[in-house]
């Protein structure tokens, strides 16, 4: 028994004789005290009560000193470790975070036809869809088709026509169906693809991230910290500027701005899926007048991209 | 002693005076309410009913006058009449007598009003209560003013009036014992503890059951849909044909056709106005819609198989691609379900109260998905099926869940269904003919509505592939015979008219939308 609790006469008379019927075997009284847990140390029993005491303080101390110990050397441990990675961020900052592990990725397309659902409100289109549509195109067989949804009654006829390529005739032999179905959507745009198997995806910012790893399946695996940087500005553009109050949305573009000073692109020396985010949020916004000048500069050469004609058509 | 029985008589008659007084009050009171009474109730007697001449039950109407009087329709009841006096006929759907006066809802069609007959200077007792008597259902007359309510009367069509009475006469009396109240017919199945009319005694007491406000919505939306189906085809150049229902030979394959004896020998009844469709594209009239009952010998007993039933049918032809007839099906159904949507409200909005559903939601245009790409969603749920295998009805019911999941719509298209399970006359497809076909299936809510194709209009082929399908030439001579000398590329398709409304308004059995519904064990009423 641990001698650092207090102890206890035993309330039951182990060694008193007991007849025992001798019909079935015996065993041993599992009362009795064994060798091994000897109750407390002998050296107490014999001490008289203050002493004991002093015994049972001068152990409790001692091992508290070995718990301080113990801690003392975890700190030092913990405290070492974000130098140590400083110093590799600082070394590898110059060649850039690769991914080592091989690790292939599928095809998300899979075989036959994908279909992506994406339920928006026609009277606020998510205008990067215009721009990712338009991507869509260059590198696959796109089927895009708008569908207006029932609950909807008036809407402009302009904005079905936008979205709209390739024909059902030949359905099978394209790699993507963009179903668009305009309708009231209560928390912003939603993307669906499979509901079996899937969650809904929501929101703007996270529809273009899913489009965009079916264009480049690499785009947030491969460079880490440009991920991390595109991911960054994807959540700014998502948090302050579409779903932001007027005091974040201006914070927002002030920081843009700053950054757009030194760089052409929002992300990296590329066009890239965030500045078409950036752009159809300040659109969205209604931030694109009053756009502090190296924006308004890069929302022109944004304008000026063949890819953004179809947005601007829905914007206008 | 004496004192005490004085005292006792003297106690006993102060309780016994007590007593008589009460007693002679309550007499004094009654000969008070009889002369009361008797002068309420003299003209029984000496003078006249002052009411008389004002009810009554109405000789029997055989034309003997053509009264000059305007009679109101009771949804031209509105606080715009406030204070004029009316002339009403509607059904007197019930009466609560109360004292001197009598509370009734006069109901016609679906819209109904209370009315109100107190005893008063021109309205006698008799009166009120003739009107309390009149038996439920019946027909009734009545004059009296339009009076404004200062609370809505929650239980009518007409919340912001009632009518005060004057005159009440019965058309029509209906008899005293009712087969089925409108109220219980009229009650959804939820209203747990109340009594509901079960589906056979609605059947077997069809005239009254279709008195319902909610039976009045469901055939004025059917027929909505057989006016729309004719307004959009109508409005896209096509012809409307009869065909005939009495023919010679089955036109669909054969199986499930009533024999009908004609004269020394027997016919059969129309199973579709298929071939009929299909002769008259032959005949150049290139785009041909009907409308007219179809027989099928089915014994099956489920909630959407009838024996006889309304099918609106139409075929065309087209120059190029069978999408080109596909198209304008596509259109048809959704300016269908536009017009049912924006004409129709107020028959939704009152089916729904008794059989509550979720509206019915479609694209537009409509969602078009080929057959192998429903299969691969089965598959992903984890059916496990073939590419070229029929969809089963649970196959065919989680399909339109799953579709309804992902795309939010009731209503979609299903192209190019493998081509062993269609009917011999469907045109392969061009790149694959052995395994898929030009043909395509209309779904609501999960149910197949239409089913239609490209048909082969080449007598040669059409030949050739009904031996393929171990089917004897000279049974579908005459078929065959109608593409001999040239026939347009053409397509078509046909749709029940019940099994549209059932599946619009949500209904769970398509008795609910057939007037006189026919299935193997019901030929009457």
């Amino acid at each position: 028994m641990p001698g650092d609790m207090y102890k206890i006469e035993p309330f039951y008379d182990s060694t008193a004789k007991v007849e025992l019927p001798n019909v079935m075997y015996s065993l041993q009284n599992v009362h009795t005290a064994t060798s091994g847990s000897q109750a407390s140390t002998p050296a107490d029993l014999n001490m008289d009560p203050v002493s004991a005491l002093e015994a049972r303080q001068e152990r409790i101390i001692s091992k508290l000193g070995e718990l301080r110990k113990t801690l003392d050397q975890l700190a030092g441990q913990y405290e070492a470790a974000p130098a140590s990675k400083t110093d590799k961020t600082s070394s590898t900052g110059a060649s850039r975070v690769k991914q080592t592990s091989n690790v292939v990725i599928p095809n998300p397309l899979g075989s036959g036809i994908h279909d992506i659902v994406i339920n928006a409100d026609p009277s606020s289109p998510p205008l990067s869809l215009f721009v990712l549509f338009e991507m869509l195109k260059q590198k696959f067989r796109v089927l895009a088709t708008s569908y207006t949804h029932s609950s909807v009654t008036n809407i402009d006829s302009k904005l079905c026509e936008l979205i709209k390529s390739g024909s059902q005739v030949t359905r099978g032999d394209h790699d993507i169906a963009l179903s668009v179905v305009w309708k009231k959507v209560k928390y912003g745009p939603e993307l669906v693809v499979s509901p079996a198997k899937q969650s809904v995806i929501l929101g703007e910012v996270n529809i273009a991230r899913y489009i965009n790893r079916l264009l480049y399946p690499g785009f947030d695996t491969e460079d880490i910290v440009e991920a991390t940087t595109c991911d960054e500005w994807l959540d700014t553009a998502e948090n302050q500027l579409i779903n932001g109050n007027s005091k974040k949305r201006n914070a927002a573009v002030k920081s843009l701005n700053v950054r757009l000073k030194k760089n052409d692109w929002t992300v990296g020396s590329q066009f890239s899926l965030v500045d078409v985010v950036m752009w159809s949020a300040l659109h969205q916004s209604q931030l694109v007048g009053g756009a502090p000048e190296n924006v308004q500069k890069w929302l022109n050469s944004c304008s000026s991209m063949p890819l953004f004609q179809t947005a601007l058509k829905a914007v206008s | 002693m004496d004192n005490m029985d004085s005292g006792d008589e003297g106690q006993l008659s102060k309780k016994a005076l007590k007593k008589q007084q009460k007693d002679a009050e309550k007499a004094a009171k009654k000969a008070q309410y009889k002369k009361q009474d008797g002068k309420e109730n003299e003209p029984k007697g000496d003078d006249k009913d002052v009411s008389e001449g004002c009810y009554g039950d109405l000789v029997m109407i055989q034309s003997r006058e053509r009264i000059d009087r305007k009679i109101y329709a009771l949804k031209e009841l509105t606080s715009d009449l406030a204070d004029k006096k009316v002339w009403v006929r509607a059904r007197l759907q019930t009466s609560r007598s109360k004292g001197k006066q009598c509370f009734f809802v006069l109901r016609q069609q679906k819209w109904t009003v209370q009315g109100l007959i107190y005893v008063g200077d021109k309205i006698s007792k008799q009166m009120v209560k003739f009107v309390a008597g009149i038996h439920k259902e019946s027909i009734i007359d009545v004059e009296g003013y339009v009076r404004t309510v200062s609370q809505k009367v929650e239980s009518c069509t007409q919340q912001d009036v009632e009518l005060h009475a004057e005159q009440v006469w019965v058309v029509s009396a209906a008899e005293p014992r009712l087969p089925l109240l409108i109220e219980d017919a009229s009650r959804p199945d939820s209203e747990e503890g109340l009594a509901t009319v079960n589906q056979d005694t609605r059947l077997d007491n069809r005239v009254i059951d279709l008195r319902t406000t909610t039976n009045q919505a469901i055939f004025r939306l059917e027929a909505g849909v057989c006016k729309l189906f004719r307004e959009v085809l109508d409005n896209e150049g096509f012809v409307e044909i009869h065909t005939p229902k009495i023919i010679s030979a089955a036109s669909e394959g054969g199986a499930n056709v009533f024999k009908v004896s004609y004269f020394k020998g027997s016919a059969y009844l129309a199973q579709s106005p298929q071939l009929y469709k299909q002769m008259c594209i032959s005949a150049d009239f290139e785009k041909v819609y009907t409308v007219g009952g179809v027989f099928r010998a089915e014994d099956s007993n489920t909630h959407r198989h009838l024996t006889e039933f309304v099918g609106a049918d139409m075929e065309m032809c087209f120059n190029y691609h069978y999408h080109e007839v596909l198209d304008v099906l596509d259109k048809l159904f959704v300016s269908i379900f536009k017009g049912l949507r924006d004409r129709y409200v107020e028959e939704i909005a009152t089916v729904g109260k008794q059989y509550p559903a979720e509206p019915f939601k479609f694209l537009e245009p409509s969602l078009r998905l080929e057959y192998k790409e429903g299969v691969a969603m089965l598959r992903e749920a984890g059916i496990e099926m073939e590419d070229d295998e029929d969809l089963s009805t649970p196959n065919e019911k989680l399909l339109g869940r799953l579709v309804k999941a992902k795309y939010d719509t009731d209503f979609y298209i299903l192209d190019k269904f493998p081509l062993a399970v269609r009917p011999f006359y469907t045109m392969p497809d061009p790149n694959n003919p052995a395994k898929w076909s030009n043909s395509y299936d209309f779904f609501m809510r999960g149910e197949e509505i239409m089913s239609g194709a490209q048909r082969i209009h080449d007598a040669k082929f059409l030949e050739e592939r009904a031996k393929l399908h171990g089917i004897d030439i000279e049974t579908i001579k005459g078929y065959i015979d109608a593409f001999r000398y040239g026939a347009p590329p053409h397509a078509g398709g046909g749709i029940g008219l019940e099994r549209v409304t059932m599946l619009y308004l949500g209904l769970d059995n398509i008795r609910k939308s057939s007037l006189f519904p026919r299935d193997p064990k019901r030929l009457t009423p």
